[in-house]
């Protein structure tokens, strides 16, 4: 891959991770030496989890944070290793497997959802995507539609708070 | 060093640092208002956004017109509105659609 592609994707698939930590700053405050671990091993499964979890007590915050961080980053590298060695061999009978990515992230936003009991999130996500899709190459879809969606979302809230 | 080996390890800054950029940002001053509201709103909007992003490969103009994709994110959907157990949304959203794949593939 040239460097200037591996940077752009590098970049592109990237940029949610920053938004995610302006959800986790306040989570990870005082977590002291397990803070640059907790930022390195922010992943979408990760994110998902620390946000969805209850408050935990603070005597096990810490180590909470990081037996989870610690697992997923554990089930990421045996996964892609076990893919790795068997890719290529992937039997027929297993074809369409990968809608299971898809089916993860369904349950992660169904939960997510109805922990914020609103569905303008999603609207604002279908409308982003289409548009993006439309206008934008594919590569720049996503990272477009977290920028201005958040932008739409905030502007929504601070309308709802003067309404 | 082997080119493939430079692109690697530009990669993985670029992966650490896009991580690290908002608590580098906030560590001195107190995050505005406006990152609070981000907290609560973030994760829904980017998880449908995976969702959508993950089907991105999906041709809704030839046969079978998405339809097992359409199918498999409805059966992910309503089990776990039905039951709430992660495994059992994925293994049925999954089934319903490698099954309609090779009926209608």
């Amino acid at each position: 891959m040239p460097m200037a592609t591996a940077i752009v994707m590098a970049c592109l698939l990237n940029l949610r991770h920053s938004f995610y930590g302006l959800s986790l700053l306040t989570k990870f405050s005082g977590t002291r030496w397990a803070k640059p671990y907790l930022i390195f091993a922010v992943t979408d499964e990760t994110f998902a989890l620390l946000t969805s979890i209850e408050e935990p007590d603070p005597s096990v915050r810490t180590q909470l944070y990081v037996t989870i961080s610690l697992l997923d980053q554990l089930y990421w590298v045996t996964g892609t290793l076990v893919g790795a060695l068997l890719g290529t061999a992937v039997p027929v009978a297993i074809a369409g497997i990968e809608f299971s990515l898809t089916a993860l992230f369904v349950v992660l936003a169904v939960g997510s959802t109805e922990r914020i009991r609103s569905l303008v999130p999603l609207a604002v996500a279908l409308a982003t995507t289409v548009i993006g899709r439309l206008l934008l190459p594919s590569s720049a879809v996503l990272p477009a539609s977290i920028a201005v969606g958040t932008g739409m979302l905030l502007l929504l809230a601070r309308h709802a708070d003067h309404a | 060093m082997p080119d493939s080996l430079v692109v690697l390890a530009v990669m993985a800054v670029i992966t650490f640092a896009s991580r690290l950029l908002p608590f580098v940002l906030f560590s001195r001053t107190r995050p505005p208002h406006w990152v609070a509201t981000v907290e609560t709103i973030l994760p829904p909007l980017v998880l449908w956004l995976l969702v959508f992003y993950s089907l991105s490969n999906v041709a809704w103009q030839i046969a079978p017109y998405g339809i097992p994709a359409f199918a498999g994110v409805a059966m992910t959907v309503l089990a776990h509105r039905w039951k709430h157990n992660s495994l059992l949304s994925i293994f049925s959203g999954t089934a319903a659609y490698m099954i309609l794949t090779r009926l209608l593939g």
